[in-house]
């Protein structure tokens, strides 16, 4: 059974998610070389993709 | 950078030698052995994450599953959530150290091809995946574009 903590925890963390990917998509952030991470000051953007899968 | 012959496939050392001058702090080891490229990687998806350690592996080849780089994730290793894995892997093939294969793209879209560099593709795909595998880990739910799965491949 889930706390109301948790219930926020998860809403708060897919907004943060669903924000990340519009980032993405828009490149307003793009990878950073010195950590690999997604980044405001990052200078590759992430292609176009599908997460793919065979499960 | 030079152009390339589409017909041509990147040449190995080049896509080597773009992985290391881009990404020469993530880089633990990167070489063409035996006609196989293998780079192992660190990278840290977002400011909070945990470091990953990656291994990529792509040889120039016509069989369709080494048709394109394939990667495993080293460590730490894939988590479940709720005693499942994510979906986005492929559980086939799983090393024998119970390192999992990342989906990170889906190959009839044509998101990628050999004329494409890895460090400019599958690196940032790398770090997508790993940014929403955390969120995964919390919520439960897969939030990047997905494509339909295939049980026969």
């Amino acid at each position: 059974m889930q706390s109301l903590g948790e219930n926020t925890a998860e809403r708060v963390f897919s907004e943060l998610a669903k924000e990340d990917r519009v980032a993405i998509e828009n490149q307003s952030v793009k990878i950073s070389t010195l950590t690999g991470g997604l980044s405001k000051s990052g200078t590759i953007p992430v292609p176009k993709n599908h997460n793919h899968g065979e499960i | 950078m030079a152009k390339f012959n589409k017909s041509q496939p990147i040449p190995l050392p080049l896509q080597v030698y773009a992985l290391k001058s881009k990404y020469k702090n993530l880089i633990e080891q990167c070489e063409v052995k035996n006609g196989v490229l293998s780079c192992i990687m660190r990278i840290t998806p977002s400011e909070n994450s945990d470091i990953y350690r990656v291994l990529i592996k792509y040889k120039i080849s016509l069989k369709s599953c080494e048709y394109y780089p394939q990667v495993w994730l080293l460590d730490p290793l894939v988590r479940t959530k709720e005693g499942k894995l994510p979906k986005h892997i492929y559980i086939s093939r799983t090393d024998s150290s119970g390192h999992i294969c990342l989906c990170l793209f889906y190959p009839r879209y044509n998101e990628w091809n050999r004329n494409m560099l890895i460090a400019d593709t599958f690196v940032p795909w790398i770090s997508a995946w790993l940014n929403t595998y955390e969120y995964w880990l919390i919520t439960g739910e897969w939030h990047y574009a997905e494509s339909p799965h295939d049980r026969s491949k």
